[in-house]
């Protein structure tokens, strides 16, 4: 295969946000990129959801605070349902 | 006429991630937040008969958690005030020797950023709550959990072509329902 269609191009993008693509992918998907506005355009979001994700800092409840509260809460509608 | 109608076992998966984003950001103290959703989840709970379905559940659930933070802050300036009035004493009241006055500045100079930041996260978790269930979990595993590819897919049984399928239409829908505020 000498060029990427836009399925393998977009895929490539996908693996590229989480560091995964190989640098020879990484070369096929930009020079894909030249040609296809669609593509190259798709790119740039997919970089800022990345961005944002990580500017967001997200944080979450912790796990087993979770299944304690799920106990919780099922214990107290098992007794008024 | 109720539109909305509520599904308490499902309050923890669907909310407490974005009820604990919203707290951290207005008590900005984890253990606080911790408890104040508990609590929240407890008190609606109790109320859930005075639900009248015009609101959605998490607005519902939100001006439950809003009433619990400003009790907090309530209870914490009412002990805020003792400390004054200790002040005064051992200070032989001294005009504006008050404890404020004594305490440094936090640095606030993101304080701003910080905030931005926090309404950003809770519009992506609003976001991710139009994903599947099955989905959200996996976007948030590999996107924000930073887990490996091999691990995520020995614990969901999938291949990695299946998690970057998954992955691929995760971004995709996140983008496009972050397109009108975020982009």
């Amino acid at each position: 295969m000498i060029l990427f269609n836009c399925k393998k191009a977009s895929h490539i993008c996908d693996k590229a946000q989480y560091a995964e693509a190989k640098p020879w992918e990484k070369r096929m998907m930009k020079l894909h990129h030249l040609m296809c506005k669609l593509c190259r355009e798709h790119a740039i979001r997919n970089t800022r959801l990345t961005h944002l994700v990580k500017q967001a800092n997200l944080t979450f409840f912790p796990t087993e605070k979770k299944k304690a509260l799920k106990k919780m809460v099922n214990e107290q509608l098992s007794k008024n349902p | 006429m109720a539109i909305h109608s509520l599904q308490p076992e499902l309050w923890i998966d669907r909310y407490a991630d974005y009820l604990f984003n919203y707290t951290i950001v207005r008590v900005n103290d984890t253990v606080v937040a911790e408890d104040l959703i508990s609590e929240t989840f407890l008190a609606g709970l109790k109320s859930r008969k005075n639900f009248k379905g015009e609101a959605s559940e998490r607005t519902w659930l939100i001006a439950i958690l809003k009433r619990k933070i400003i009790d907090y802050y309530g209870k914490k300036n009412s002990i805020k005030g003792q400390a004054e009035v200790r002040m005064q004493f051992t200070d032989g009241g001294l005009e504006g020797d008050w404890l404020e006055d004594r305490v440094a500045d936090a640095d606030n100079q993101n304080a701003e950023e910080a905030l931005e930041n926090k309404e950003l996260g809770l519009a992506i978790l609003n976001c991710m709550g139009g994903l599947s269930d099955r989905h959200a979990a996996i976007f948030r595993q590999k996107s924000i959990e930073n887990q490996d590819t091999e691990a995520i897919c020995n614990e969901y049984n999938i291949t990695p072509s299946n998690l970057w399928v998954i992955i691929h239409r995760a971004r995709k829908s996140l983008a496009d329902c972050l397109q009108q505020n975020w982009f």
